[in-house]
């Protein structure tokens, strides 16, 4: 178990050819506190030197989001005003000293929180056993949509964010992938995304707002702050003399990937703004939920969210 | 080879290396930044690195390249202090320090950005500083004083020399500036690791182990097995053995080399499934008096009634026939009511930021130097003489600073015997410490409980009868009493009380800040509310009606003209916000030492005090300090607090609340010796008088300041705290409350109905302990118990696998303690008369202060929304709107 530097791309690429790396550290957030509880083995791969993955750029269509630009550097992008939704979420990941170094590649290729996986006792289906624990377990944090044979939630508030947008990223060797494409579909559970191995991701391609919407991020955690959601909602909509033109709405910590609420969307788009339509947006949002034995509280809670959600875009209607 | 500059200077490291920053940090012997959380939640291992706070336990050391930190120590010198550093000492924004130094670098770099972007007198809110800081947990609660020091330092209130700090806390400087060596900090030179191996199984009988493979490993110096009699763990995480190695990388070796032959056995882990007759048995017919001791001070006795049941003799029942007899034939004729209600409690975990950690230092003859995080160095150094089989006067323990206990570290535990024995055999200093995991997993629980109340009310709203059954779950352990505080309450009430003991395979309950007393308030408190609200009574009048203890009749009466309490809506709620206020009262024993001992020592160099208590934050150093500077006018500076040694005279354990009450005392009675011994010593038959300014001759007046200077010699006395006089009669007494401290608060909780989501906006926390010592150190206490009953009403939980025994709580992401922005405004009353049978009207507060806060905020929240909490923590899990 070693650690490699890189310091430029070819150097990150070079080193991934020839040696055996696990993992890349970049803020180290993530890497580090799985080294420490043992449960992370290997050769790490520090790139936090290679400057060129770094900083925001203006292209044509697009934020070119460097990926080893921190979450506290975007937040403090003059040029993102207007993802309202998206600077208020880069406020309240995690707390200030890891937001300082948490870089937005990381963010999004982190793994997930499911104490089963994060305890070194446990051999779960991400660390080569046979079998999900939480499954069978205590789920209570655990998904309520169900999309594979590993129940953990997606522990990235960027990436469901990023799939409001249907952002993209760009790996080192210039090919793109859908934010879709990174995540894949949560059917395997041995991986938290689909990201190829030996690849190195270079930035993520935030699209502009084409007109002004308004966008909103909700997290639901028992304490005030310093709290990874139990169940996290993000909202863009258009709405001009009180009718919906535009709604994205996704949503966190309720399967392994983040999902997208499409059959909501449908129901609310070129809909006048109305509390009944609401309640019936919110029934339609856990139809396809299967929480687990102890997560059934997630689906009330889910629509309540979801609830809120409506009324930090639309106002009082809800 | 990487660079890297640390406070100025440039270092070298191995960058290949997969440890984090902060391990280089405190090799370097830089120990201000502690490793608590060791997964970036808590902030107590922040740094400044290139000028932006960072959490350096989930910093690479290779991320250390080429990069500019500042730590702790280098934000002060040895003559000046940072405005922040003065405003977290004027203001007591600490308590047992361990936290700080995090919250010191985060807090000053706040600082900085803020003065940068504001102008001079502009403060920040309290939004903005919980935002900045909420990657901070400090577990002793000391976030309001927090927030003022922040607050007041950002309006420039501690710029420039001249600005005025008050010395609250005896070590405060200290613990600001990361100087103070905690038991964790301290490392002997060739110190071996001990490393303790835990049971994988929650139910075996260990066969066989290959000790002798494992011996044999290179860098494995020695072995002892840590097993009881009957080779049985009963938990996982059960200690098997423990190894003292040359270095870390050692322990992986073990890891991979131990076998252990195990006979595996059913276990049970669900506390309601154990109560089953087809459950799973912990402790065999032959074993059950094996069962682990969690009792506080004695072992209740009891006797088996079930397969894992074990009913306590609590004492606490009165009148029990005619209780039973009242509410099993309630006369509703005659207005009679009957109320009954079951309540679940959760186990909470102590949490203290310092772990368990001991270092165990041989120096020959068969004796031992022990630098223990303990409760107790007086007590320690009995018990570890005991269980080593040394003279009492081989074995000295030491605790300068303690990072929290809180209850967890009273008793002698296995960290502490490991490092001892291995100590003695190997004859070198051997270190044993908890990681976080081992903290949160076998550090110790308050016992969960069930508790079923029924309450019999009189036409006339008095209380009749009443019935009190609790079940505790206290892990494999047993005695985790609850009740026996009931005994007390209203009076000669009729009662019948009963507590049981239910064992699961899960790691014993240890004491905990009033062990069991807020898992019986909760459940007492809120029923009261229930009563008051059925029978159309103000809660409070209630509460008077029934209460016959003196002063918290009093406390109640300012409670009632609160301005909380005064304002609170009791009509209907229809908004999706809502406020709700209520009230909780609880009663605590008063308990003292009458043995505890104090050594003052005059000298021209001002005076020393020596006893073997020690301070685990509660501030009993400054209480020390504050009570000699009572009895002497001579500047802070003169005095100097030498606790945490068991070789000085006779202390106590910080327990029971009675730290305060059995040593204030010996201090008066020593400064007042003290003060007629330097006079008599230097002016023989001259002395007129001797006064807190100085001593009275016959033609002149001597300060005590001069006075001191002029001994060429040392003057010093020890005296004893003794015992209290006795009551006139002793059963009116104990019943109007002469034998307990009280507390009565008023909490006012917002709730979202929406998302069930709770936020304690306001407590007024109304406190009778006898006189108060050290004010801002009392109330800095209030609000660490507000702020742990909160944590215990809404967060906290210990969370296991029932497939597999294991705890799933084992970091502090999962294990929720209250943060900075989830702290409410507290206002303190302390009402200080009502105990003149005391010696010195002192009595403790710790305890007290947390009992009734889980009930007052569910009082508020049934106040808010029309129904009533019964299970805690109180969660959007569990409080379906």
């Amino acid at each position: 178990m070693r650690v490699f530097f890189a310091e430029t791309i070819e150097e990150t690429e070079s080193i991934l050819k020839d040696s055996n790396i696990t993992e890349f550290i970049a803020g180290g957030t993530d890497v580090q506190d799985r080294v420490n509880s043992g449960i992370l083995k290997g050769n790490l791969l520090n790139i936090s030197g290679v400057d060129e993955l770094r900083g925001i750029s203006v292209e044509d269509g697009y934020y070119r989001i460097g990926a080893l630009t921190t979450i506290s550097e975007i937040s403090k992008n003059k040029n993102l005003k207007e993802y309202e939704g998206l600077l208020k979420a880069l406020r309240i990941i995690a707390n200030p000293q890891v937001r300082n170094v948490a870089t937005i590649g990381g963010n999004i290729l982190q793994k997930n929180r499911c104490w089963y996986f994060r305890n070194p006792h446990f051999k779960c289906l991400k660390k080569g056993g046979d079998k999900c624990f939480a499954r069978e377990g205590d789920n209570r944090y655990h998904a309520i949509f169900q999309k594979g044979a590993c129940v953990t939630v997606h522990a990235s508030t960027l990436a469901m964010i990023l799939k409001a947008y249907a952002a993209s990223v760009e790996l080192s060797d210039g090919n793109i992938l859908s934010i879709d494409e990174l995540l894949g579909d949560g059917s395997d559970p041995t991986r938290d995304n689909k990201f190829p191995k030996g690849k190195l991701l270079a930035a993520v391609h935030l699209p502009k707002i084409p007109r002004p919407e308004k966008s909103k991020y909700f997290r639901l955690i028992k304490r005030e702050l310093g709290e990874w959601p139990t169940i996290e909602l993000f909202g863009r909509t258009i709405v001009e003399r009180d009718v919906i033109k535009e709604i994205v709405l996704t949503a966190g910590a309720v399967a392994n990937i983040p999902i997208r609420l499409t059959e909501v969307e449908d129901l609310l788009k070129n809909e006048k703004l109305n509390k009944d339509l609401f309640f019936e947006a919110v029934d339609i949002s856990v139809k396809d939920a299967q929480p687990l034995e102890k997560n059934k509280y997630k689906i009330p809670m889910f629509k309540n969210s979801l609830l809120n959600l409506f009324t930090q875009l639309f106002g009082d209607y809800s | 080879m990487c660079q890297c500059k640390i406070n100025d200077e440039n270092f070298e490291f191995s960058c290949d290396s997969t440890g984090s920053a902060l391990d280089l940090i405190r090799e370097k012997g830089l120990t201000g930044a502690k490793r608590v959380c060791n997964s970036g939640v808590c902030g107590a291992c922040a740094v400044e690195m290139d000028g932006e706070t960072v959490n350096t336990c989930i910093t690479p050391v290779s991320n250390l390249k080429s990069k500019e930190i500042k730590t702790i120590e280098a934000f002060s010198s040895s003559d000046s202090l940072h405005p922040m550093q003065k405003a977290f000492i004027d203001n007591d924004a600490l308590q047992c320090g361990f936290c700080t130094p995090g919250f010191v670098v985060e807090s000053i770099n706040f600082y900085n950005k803020w003065r940068s972007e504001h102008s001079a007198d502009e403060a920040p809110n309290r939004e903005t500083i919980a935002e900045a800081l909420s990657g901070h947990l400090c577990r002793c609660g000391a976030y309001p004083n927090i927030y003022t020091a922040v607050h007041r330092a950002c309006a420039g209130e501690y710029d420039g020399d001249s600005s005025d700090v008050t010395y609250h806390r005896y070590d405060a400087v200290e613990k600001v500036t990361g100087k103070a060596k905690y038991t964790y900090d301290i490392n002997i030179e060739n110190q071996l690791i001990g490393y303790i191996y835990r049971s994988p199984h929650p139910h075996a009988i260990v066969k066989k182990i290959n000790y002798e493979e494992l011996l044999s490993l290179e860098g494995v110096i020695d072995l002892i097995e840590l097993l009881p009699t009957d080779r049985t763990v009963r938990f996982v995480g059960k200690e098997i053995f423990a190894v003292a190695v040359e270095s870390k990388s050692v322990i992986d070796k073990v890891n991979e080399t131990v076998q252990v032959d195990y006979e595996i056995k059913s276990f049970v882990i669900d506390d309601r499934e154990a109560q089953e007759s087809s459950a799973p048995q912990v402790y065999g017919r032959l074993e059950k008096k094996l069962a682990h001791d969690s009792a506080e001070g004695f072992l209740p006795p009891g006797r088996w009634i079930g397969r894992n049941i074990r009913s306590c003799l609590t004492m606490a029942s009165t009148k029990a026939k005619k209780a039973l007899e009242f509410l099993s034939n309630v006369d509703t004729e005659s207005g009679d009511r009957l109320f009954e209600k079951t309540f679940q409690t959760s186990a909470q975990v102590h949490t203290a930021l310092e772990p368990h950690v001991c270092i165990a230092e041989y120096i020959g003859n068969n004796e031992l130097n022990v630098y223990l995080s303990t409760q107790g160095v007086d007590a320690m150094a009995d018990e570890i003489a005991k269980n080593l089989d040394l003279p009492r006067e081989n074995v000295k323990v030491f605790a300068e600073y303690i990072g929290g206990g809180f209850g967890s570290k009273l008793s002698l535990n296995e960290e502490a015997i490991a490092a001892c024995r291995l100590a003695i055999r190997t004859g070198c200093a051997v270190r044993v410490e908890y990681s976080r995991e081992e903290e949160l997993a076998y550090g110790g629980i308050r016992a969960g409980s069930d508790m079923r109340v029924s309450l019999l009310t009189e036409a006339s709203h008095h209380l009749k009868a009443f019935s009190f059954d609790t079940y505790s779950y206290s892990g494999v352990g047993i005695g985790y009493a609850c009740v026996p505080y009931l005994k007390h309450e209203y009076g000669n009430v009729p009662r019948v009380v009963n507590e049981y003991d239910v064992v699961t395979n899960k790691s014993p309950g240890r004491p905990f800040r009033a062990p069991g007393a807020p898992n019986v308030y909760f459940a007492l408190e809120s029923i009261i509310d229930d009563v008051a609200y059925e029978l159309n009574e103000d809660p409070i009048d209630l509460r008077l009606n029934w209460d016959l203890h003196d002063n918290k009749r009093v406390l109640l009466e300012i409670a009632k003209e609160t301005d909380m309490w005064k304002t609170r809506n009791t009509g209907p709620k229809s908004e999706r916000f809502m406020k709700g206020v209520g009230v909780a009262a609880a009663t605590w024993p008063y308990w003292y030492s009458e043995e505890v001992k104090v050594e003052l020592i005059a000298s021209s160099y001002g005076i020393t005090a020596k006893t073997a208590i020690q301070d685990i934050g509660t501030g009993s150093k400054s209480i020390i300090r504050d009570t000699i500077r009572q009895h002497f006018d001579i500047p802070e500076t003169l005095i100097n607090v030498l606790v945490g040694n068991s070789g000085f005279e006779k202390g106590v354990t910080s327990g029971g609340s009675m730290t305060t009450s059995s040593t204030y005392y010996a201090v008066v009675k020593a400064c007042r010796e003290l003060q007629k011994n330097i006079a008599e010593k230097l002016f023989r038959d001259d002395v007129k008088e001797v006064s807190f300014s100085g001593v009275s001759l016959s033609e002149e007046f001597i300060s005590w300041g001069d006075a001191l200077k002029l001994l060429n010699v040392e003057v010093s006395v020890i005296e004893g705290r003794g015992k209290d006089t006795i009551f006139d009669n002793k059963v009116i007494d104990t019943l109007r409350g002469k034998n307990s401290s009280c507390n009565v608060v008023v909490t006012e909780v917002e709730v979202d109905t929406l998302l069930n989501k709770f936020k304690v906006t306001r407590v007024w926390s109304g406190v009778a302990a006898g006189k108060i010592v050290s004010r801002k150190l009392a109330e800095n206490q209030v609000f660490g118990g507000v702020i742990q009953g909160i944590g215990y009403a809404l967060f906290e939980e210990k969370i296991y696998d029932n497939r597999y025994g294991y705890p799933l709580t084992t970091n502090l992401e999962t294990y929720k303690i209250p943060t900075l922005s989830d702290t409410p405004e507290i206002e303190v009353f302390f009402h200080e008369g009502g105990f003149s049978h005391v010696k010195g009207n002192v009595l403790g507060l710790a305890e007290v202060v947390t009992i009734p806060i889980a009930g007052s905020i569910g009082n508020a929240i049934f106040n808010a929304t029309g129904k009533r909490p019964t299970k805690l923590p109180i969660s959007f899990e569990n409080f379906n709107n």
